[in-house]
């Protein structure tokens, strides 16, 4: 009986493992899509959507999941240099925290080198700063998002109420308009990083901001105790369970006429008009969070992985050809556009009847610190404030708590010597 | 015999022993991934947290779930195993309908207990508020989102401890029920003075089970309440992701997955040491 196998298959065996891995790399190369990881909401979605066929032979493979998990997702990739992430949806906070680690491809001179092409000086220069950092570009502008005071025409004309001015007022027309378990006065998101979103604005007007200039908390002082003992009171007023609320359940309760007021990201507007998503289509309107706004502002960005193993430029033109301005007209009713020709659109603007409140409020509208570590910050400052607001804990021991914590965070990183 | 052992100590070794090394060996590190080199500090991480009062109202949170949730599931598991061995007809439906919750994805089913418990438009609230019930606030009160988490926790593995009992009970020897029936025990008596003796030892095996599989819950947890409100419902593992995977805290985060080993362990070691002691009365 022949040997079942000889040395001429022992050496072919050999030769193709050797081989293999040479092999399969160069398959690699050439077939593995571009990988995203994306936060997702109906704008990103379509965004992610146009990316698979910005560029002919260039397939994308979109991964799109809530902000915190996109983000976790995203910092194990970078930080382990791995080259399987090529494109990221980043955020004005992370983007300042990737690109302070070297995390990102600076786009400065591919911005340069394709600025005709793509007609790049039509974003307007404020999406592009929130897509800077230390002076280069890291991003390229999807859009810059901010919080409206979304209320109930209806009711308040019902009730007579006016648009508030002032927090006081805020907190009495959510009185007013409260009728459980029918309908509540407000709706609030406190779950994980939407508390200092919704908080924004109020410790922004009523508080002294979170920190000061040598990044020293001051959410803790008697202006910033005030400013959180305030949404303590109006959450008397809010729809059950809001500190497990994120930004899709704070949509059902304005959507499903659950709730008569609250803060909106002006990407979730669309929804409140869609008869197949709302009970309340034209009876929600828009305006200035009181006391000046001074709500929060995020510019969404897509970047580059410093680490990906995929031709930067073509990248680059993936990207600038996604959010080229057809595909940005496309994305209006979903995402406030950071392009001149699109933002400013007189047809645009008479179509989509949140935009001049969108607009009004973009002026008024303050970003987060530009803390690279805000993330990590905000991480412990919100969990106190959520203790604040249901009772846990007083109001001035959970704040003074958490200052002492992100100080000793950020001393340990690096700041106050 | 060594080169059969050989693949599984290779996936034991790949899966298993450098994780844990690795995490030992980071828990002697200030280990920051958002940058800089990380540093040898001994036990510093270690100090750290055995005096963060979080860690232990977390650890405090922890026990109360697990053990209320445990003790539940085992009670109704008893009970329902107990009907189900008393049952003559559709056993075997009942039982594949109460496993059912078991077999879905912990994620899915969290999503599912979400949209459930979730205030005014969930299906409970809902259906309570048509009956005119003003229901209480299942996520957002810290009383009650610790109830809802235990309520879940058993909803999704009280049908492994039936399983597992009725399995017993399956294997009973029916002469000493009879005997105990013709010397007069009641349906209580023969309960608490045959049957509970002679499944003491299944009963303790899935108690360490189910406890120290619930002692890294984290799934429901993190879906339905992210361990609020503040950090009501906050368990150790949910604190463990906080520092990792939040703060990028690395070097803390595998001090406190260490501990949390060794408090499992020292857990279980004390549950097979009343096993094997109740197994030797047993037999």
């Amino acid at each position: 009986m022949p040997h079942a196998i000889g040395r001429r298959h022992l050496f072919a065996t050999a030769t193709m493992g050797l081989a293999a891995p040479a092999i399969l790399r160069r398959a690699n190369a050439a077939d593995v899509p571009v990988q995203l990881i994306s936060h997702r909401y109906p704008g990103l979605e379509y965004y992610a959507d146009k990316l698979k066929s910005a560029l002919p032979n260039v397939a994308v493979d979109t991964r799109l999941m809530q902000a915190p998990d996109a983000i976790q997702l995203q910092r194990l990739a970078l930080s382990s240099s791995s080259n399987q992430l090529d494109i990221l949806w980043a955020n004005s906070i992370t983007l300042a925290s990737y690109a302070k680690s070297g995390w990102l491809e600076p786009l400065d001179d591919l911005w340069a080198k394709h600025k005709d092409e793509f007609n790049l000086g039509d974003y307007n220069q404020g999406s592009v700063a929130g897509c800077s950092y230390n002076g280069h570009i890291y991003g390229m502008p999807i859009t810059t998002n901010t919080m409206l005071y979304a209320y109930r025409g209806d009711l308040y004309d019902e009730k007579g109420l006016q648009p508030a001015t002032t927090w006081d007022d805020y907190v009495a027309n959510a009185k007013t308009l409260n009728a459980p378990p029918r309908r509540y006065g407000v709706t609030l998101a406190l779950k994980s990083d939407m508390v200092n979103n919704e908080l924004q604005s109020v410790m922004n007007t009523v508080g002294d901001g979170w920190f000061d200039k040598d990044w020293r908390p001051v959410f803790n002082d008697d202006r910033g105790v005030k400013a959180v003992e305030i949404i303590k009171h109006l959450s008397q007023y809010c729809v059950p369970g809001f500190t497990a609320v994120h930004n899709d359940e704070h949509s059902v309760n304005m959507s499903q006429d659950i709730a008569a007021q609250g803060q909106q990201w002006a990407t979730r507007c669309a929804t409140m008009d869609n008869p197949d998503k709302s009970r309340v289509v034209g009876k929600i309107k828009w305006t200035v969070m009181p006391q000046g706004g001074k709500q929060v502002m995020i510019s969404d960005t897509y970047c580059i992985s410093r680490y990906t193993a995929k031709d930067k430029d073509m990248l680059f033109r993936l990207l600038a050809s996604a959010l080229r301005e057809e595909n940005q007209r496309g994305a209006a009713a979903l995402a406030t556009p950071p392009r001149n020709a699109v933002l400013n659109d007189p047809a645009l603007q008479a179509k989509y009847r949140w935009y001049p409140a969108v607009s009004q409020c973009l002026a008024v509208a303050q970003p987060l610190p530009a803390l690279p570590e805000f993330s990590e910050a905000s991480e412990i400052f919100n969990k106190r404030i959520v203790q604040a607001v249901v009772g846990q804990m007083e109001t001035k021991a959970a704040l003074d708590a958490a200052a002492t914590e992100v100080q000793a965070m950020l001393k340990e990183r690096g700041y106050y010597k | 015999m060594w080169l059969f052992m050989l693949p599984s100590l290779a996936v034991m070794t790949v899966v298993l022993v450098y994780p844990l090394a690795s995490a030992i060996y980071y828990s002697f590190l200030r280990y920051y991934l958002g940058g800089g080199t990380p540093q040898f500090i001994g036990l510093a991480n270690y100090v750290e947290l055995l005096g963060d009062e979080r860690f232990w109202g977390d650890l405090l949170n922890t026990v109360i779930i697990v053990g209320a949730s445990v003790a539940l599931q085992l009670v109704m598991g008893m009970a329902l195993a107990l009907a189900l061995y008393a049952a003559t007809r559709g056993v075997r439906l009942i039982s594949l309908l109460n496993f059912l919750p078991n077999v879905v994805t912990p994620v899915v089913g969290a999503i599912f207990l979400k949209w459930l418990f979730i205030g005014r438009f969930g299906l409970l609230d809902s259906t309570l508020i048509s009956f005119d019930i003003y229901p209480p606030n299942w996520l957002g009160d810290p009383v009650w989102a610790k109830i809802t988490l235990i309520l879940a926790d058993t909803w999704k593995f009280m049908p492994f401890l039936m399983l597992v009992l009725y399995a017993g009970l399956q294997a009973f020897d029916t002469q000493l029920l009879e005997a105990a029936q013709i010397d007069g025990a009641n349906a209580w008596q023969r309960l608490r003075y045959v049957i509970l003796p002679m499944m003491k030892p299944l009963i303790l095996f899935v108690v360490a089970i189910r406890a120290m599989d619930a002692f890294r819950f984290f799934d429901l947890v993190y879906v339905l309440t992210n361990g609020g409100p503040g950090t009501a419902t906050e368990t150790v593992t949910l604190y463990t992701y906080q520092i990792g995977f939040r703060m990028l805290e690395v070097g803390k985060a595998s001090a406190l997955g260490v501990i949390t080993l060794v408090i499992v362990a020292a857990m279980i070691a004390g549950l097979i040491f009343m096993m094997s002691r109740r197994g030797r009365e047993a037999f």
